[in-house]
Order: C-alpha cells, then structure tokens, then sequence
C-alpha cells in the first residue's frame, strides 16, 4: 500500500522533469564553488556540520530540506552574509575558483561583488527602479551613458525592462512583490557577479510571479553560476542540473545527506532519508 | 459547573459565558476605559494651561517692533528682543553644527558594533550624559572654554548645547537605524558595498525622517535652556553676530526680565516667553509632519 504511494509520487516528480529539461551536468564541467568540510556555528550551537559540496559553473545548484535544518546558513557562507551575525565563528573552507574567500587576506567586499545574492523578501532600496539598479555599478565609478546602458541591461535581462521603462524614476516600492523580486536580481546581475546565490527568492511571491522568476533563472543559468535554496521541490525539479538534500542531525546540526544530479535524487535515490522526504513522509 | 467546561472545543466561549460574567467584563471595561482618558486629560491640560496663559499675557505685548528692535532700557517704551531673537538662533546653530556630525556618527557605530567596547561605551556615556542637569554643561564650558579666554562668548554657549543635544540626537538616530529593515543592509553588502557605503546611502536616508525628528526635536530643548547661558552668553544689549562675543539669548532674557522689579520689563518676559514657546512647539510640530510626510512619501513597510 505505502509503496504504491510512494512510487506514484516520484511519477509526480518525474512528470515535473519531463515537462522542463534540467540542465545536463557532465563530468568535465569546471568547479566554481568548493565547500569543504565546512561547520557553522552560531555561538555554541552548531548549525551546518562537516559540509562539502563542488558547485560547478554556469549551472543553478538546489539545496532542499526542511525547515530550520541550515539552508539559508549554509547559503550565507558562500558570500560570508553569516559575519553579520555577531559570534559566528566557521570552520572549513569555502573557495571561488580556487581561492579561499575565508583566507585572511582576502577583502569581503570584493568577495560579494562576485558572489550576488537574492533574498528571501523581496529588498528594494527605497530609491527610484533606476537608482536601484544604478547602486551597484555606482559603486565601482560607472556612470553617464554607460550607467543608462548597463541600467536598461540589466532590467531587460531579469525581464523587467518592458513593465518600468516608462517609470523608472519611480520609487522601486511601488512595484509588486513579483516586480520587486525581479528587480533585485536586476540589481544584483547589474553588477556581473559570478554566482549569483537566491534564497528561497519565490516564497513571497505568487504563482504567476513565481514563474516568471524560474524563467528568469533558466535564462541566467547560462551565463552565471547560480545557487538557489527552496522548501518547493517541483521548483527545485525544473529548474536545477544539481541537488542536495539537507537534514539535521539529532543535535540539530545541518548535514548535507545526499548531493547529486536532480534527476537522480527525485526519481532514484541512493538515501532512505532523501526519498522520505521526497515523497513527502517527513518534515 | 457548566457544559463549556467539560467540552471546550464543541462550544464558543461566547456562549458559556454567562450574563453576570459578561455584565461585570462591561463594568470593568468602562472604568478603565474612563481612568485612562481621565489620566490623558490631565496629562494635556497642564500643556494647554502654559500655552493659553502665557499665549494671554504674552500676545498683549507682542507687535512687530518687538521682532524688530533692539532692547529699550527701563521706562522707555518700545523695543524689541531681535539680539535675543538672533543670540539663539547663533547659539544653537553652532551647537547643530558642533554635535549633528558627531552624533550621527556616534551613532551609526553604537548601531553597526553595539558589542564591542566603544559601541557600549557610546550608549552608556550618551545615557549618563542626558541625564546631567544642564546648569553643569554650563559650568563646564565656562570652565574649559570662558575662563582660559576671559571672556563669555557665543561660541561657549553654543559648546553647552551641543553636549545636551548630544546624547538626544545620537540616541534617536541609533533607534531609527536599528528601524532600518536589515534586509536593506544586507542588500547593500550583498552588492559590494562597504560598511561605510551602507550607512551613507542606505540607512542614513531610510532612516532621515526620525533623525531629522530628533535633530529638531533636540533643537526645541537646546534653545529653550537657560541656566547654562548664565555661564556662557551672558547676555548683551547689542545685535552679536560674532561668535566671540557675549550674547542674549531667548532663555537668558526671558528670565533677567521676569526677574526684574519692572513692570514694563516683565510685560516683555511674558512676550519673549511666547516667542520661544512658539519656536519650540513650531519645531515640534514640523518634526511631526516631517516624519508623516516621509514615511507616507516612502510606504517603508518590510
Ligand atoms: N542569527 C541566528 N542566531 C542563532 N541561531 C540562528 C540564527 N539564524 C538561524 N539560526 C538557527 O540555525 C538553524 C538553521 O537556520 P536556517 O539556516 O535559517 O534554516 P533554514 O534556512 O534551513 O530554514 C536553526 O536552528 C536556527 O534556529
Ligand atoms: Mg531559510
């Protein structure tokens, strides 16, 4: 009886795939992400333990798993947002092409201006759509012509431009939570970064506005490398080449339990644990 | 015992409850709700009390001249509190550009690192230091700056403001700051942008309606203090617009006339003391509109 039910779900899964083709990862794609060994600590506790991931290159790599069991944390150590948090403290590394963005050496802010990052909640600056967009390349001196172009770039790339090319000296809080959401990817690949990490960037947002971000994310895959972590596994289905699956140990801590190509884990999973929660028997 | 008792998820409380119960809640609700608007009136009428009064008293003496015109000496009639009008805003003015700068820096870093040592220390030495009674600001600007230049001045007056708008203006810009969605910051930083950045182009102008408040908000105290002046302005019969000099002052005039044994004089305490009440509440009301204004204007709602 459960195993009828259960191989009927993974059909579901299946059919999710066949309706859109996942990226195909082949073995030589090159690494731009290494995540080795990693733990995160939030004073004490032990959030994200013994992590290592490759991410390869212009592809979107999943994270799934249930609530509370350290995606965003495990996301935010990719562009080092956790040393915001006072008394965090990593351990592990993690490299961008071979370098280790915890080196001592190296200077944060340069780390994210190559490694994005879109957030939950849709962030506008109370600031114009243009001003918005503007921010980033402002920083690094671009302005002028220059600055209109990579402006109405950028819009158009996160397919945008068509809805605000006529107001975009309006305040980007006007927009709709779908608008809003895409023009921060704008403002985020405005700045060309090279991985470009979304956290759970469609939660807020409706159906509809939903589905245009995971258009959005299928267009960018091939120019950018692209980590996105979400709780909607059909999401996750559609739109990634890879997937890990996240679960928490007993003393809470975030382990990645299964990491591989996402037609794999949704129809054929070498883990107990990642078809459970697959098939939707836990969390 | 009653059947709400034995199966509270079949029947609504709104139906258990008897009427007695339901009586005595009305009851209850009524005297509250009579004590705290008894308590609001009494909290006002203090407030309309000094305005209407000194409003009374005050417009009677009030005309043009009074804006205009230098002070006439006892018994000459006429005149005016314009050295007094302009010793405030001079005074004041220094002591904005003196504490503004450093406060909302001050405040940017309590903000930023409120657990290290000097984020911690800021917010104690700003709470310590809103709470010492201002006649000390004054002393100690007469002792640091009036004494080594033998002279009062301006300038040491506009020195004792700025430590009693210190504390005022940091605490209400670090308050809004921490108002400030974290998730812009964070938007800022994901983009490559430094700390210092940050604070300058996105929490300082996400959060310029409450520091403009505060800043306005401290003016309104700062300007109607008197006690430090006594150290420091001193006072003058003269327009001063050297900030070297002793000036009046609006505080200062107010209570050299009212404490004088002259009639005419004390007329001109109460119109003066209207002037500065007007001034403060002005300000009051301008930060208020200010703050609607810019938060309608914004729709800051994360
Ligand atoms: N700022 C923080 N301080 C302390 N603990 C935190 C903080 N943020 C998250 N956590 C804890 O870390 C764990 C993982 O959280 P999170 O990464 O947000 O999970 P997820 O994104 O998978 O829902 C949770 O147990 C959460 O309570
Ligand atoms: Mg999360």
């Amino acid at each position: 009886m459960l195993e009828t039910t259960q191989s009927e779900r993974l059909g579901i899964f299946t059919r999710a795939l066949s309706g859109n083709t996942p990226q195909e990862t082949s073995a030589d794609t090159k690494t731009k992400m290494r995540v080795q060994n990693l733990d995160f600590y939030y004073g004490n506790f032990r959030a994200i333990a013994g992590v290592t991931m490759d991410i390869p290159e212009k592809s979107i790599t999943a994270i799934i798993g249930s609530s509370g069991c350290g995606k965003s944390t495990l996301l935010r150590t990719f562009n080092r947002m956790g040393d915001l948090v006072g008394h965090t403290r990593v351990r592990g590394s993690v490299t961008l092409d071979g370098e280790n963005i915890y080196d001592r050496n190296v200077d944060v802010v340069l780390v994210r201006r190559r490694i994005g990052m879109v957030f939950q909640r849709p962030n506008p600056f109370p600031k114009s759509i243009f001003d918005n967009v503007a921010y980033g390349p402002r920083l690094l001196g671009v302005g002028g012509k220059a600055l209109e172009q990579i402006v109405e770039q950028s819009l158009r790339d996160a397919a945008l431009w068509d809805e605000v090319k006529d107001k975009l000296h309006q305040s980007g809080l006007a927009l709709s939570g779908g608008q809003q959401q895409r023009l921060c990817v704008a403002r985020t690949i405005a700045v060309k970064p090279e991985v470009i990490l979304m956290d759970e960037p469609c939660s807020a947002l409706d159906p509809i506005a939903t589905y245009k971000i995971e258009e959005l994310m299928i267009q960018l895959r091939n120019e950018y490398t692209i980590v996105i972590v979400t709780h909607n596994m059909q999401q996750a289905a559609r739109v990634s080449g890879l997937t890990a699956f996240m679960n928490m140990n007993p003393d809470r801590a975030g382990v990645l339990v299964e990491f591989g190509p996402t037609t794999q884990i949704f129809t054929n999973p070498a883990k107990k644990e990642t078809e459970d929660y697959i098939t939707g028997r836990f969390g | 015992m009653n059947q709400t008792q034995n199966h509270p998820r079949t029947s609504a409380p709104l139906l258990g409850m008897s009427k007695a119960h339901f009586a005595r809640r009305k009851i209850t609700n009524i005297v509250m709700l009579s004590l705290t608007g008894a308590a609001t009136v009494l909290a006002i009428i203090p407030l309309l009390w000094i305005t209407l009064y000194v409003t009374i008293q005050g417009s009677r003496f009030l005309n043009i001249e009074f804006f205009t015109q230098l002070p006439t000496p006892v018994g000459v009639p006429g005149g005016g509190i314009v050295n007094a009008i302009v010793g405030t805003g001079l005074v004041v003015g220094v002591a904005c550009v003196i504490a503004i700068p450093v406060a909302i820096i001050g405040a940017f870093f309590a903000a930023d690192y409120p657990n290290t040592p000097l984020g911690l220390a800021i917010r104690f030495g700003t709470d310590v230091l809103s709470g010492i009674p201002s006649i000390v600001m004054g002393i100690f600007a007469y002792t640091i700056i009036v004494l080594p230049q033998r002279r009062f001045s301006a300038f040491a007056a506009g020195v004792a403001l700025a430590i009693i708008m210190l504390p005022l203006v940091l605490r209400t810009t670090e308050e809004m700051l921490k108002l400030v969605p974290r998730g812009l910051r964070e938007g800022s930083l994901a983009l490559g942008a430094s700390n210092w950045k940050t604070s300058v182009q996105v929490l300082l102008p996400a959060a310029l309606n409450g520091v403009v408040t505060g800043i306005m908000l401290a003016i309104a105290r700062a300007a109607g203090e008197a006690a430090p002046m006594l150290f420091t302005a001193f006072g003058s019969t003269g327009l001063v617009t050297d900030l070297n000099e002793s000036t009046a002052t609006l505080p200062h005039t107010i209570y050299i006339y009212a404490m004088s044994p002259f009639k005419d004089w004390q007329e001109k305490a109460w119109a003066a003391a209207l002037v500065l009440i007007a001034l403060v509440l002005g300000l009051n009301i301008l930060a208020r509109a200010l703050t609607w204004w810019r938060a309608r204007q914004m729709g800051l709602n994360y």
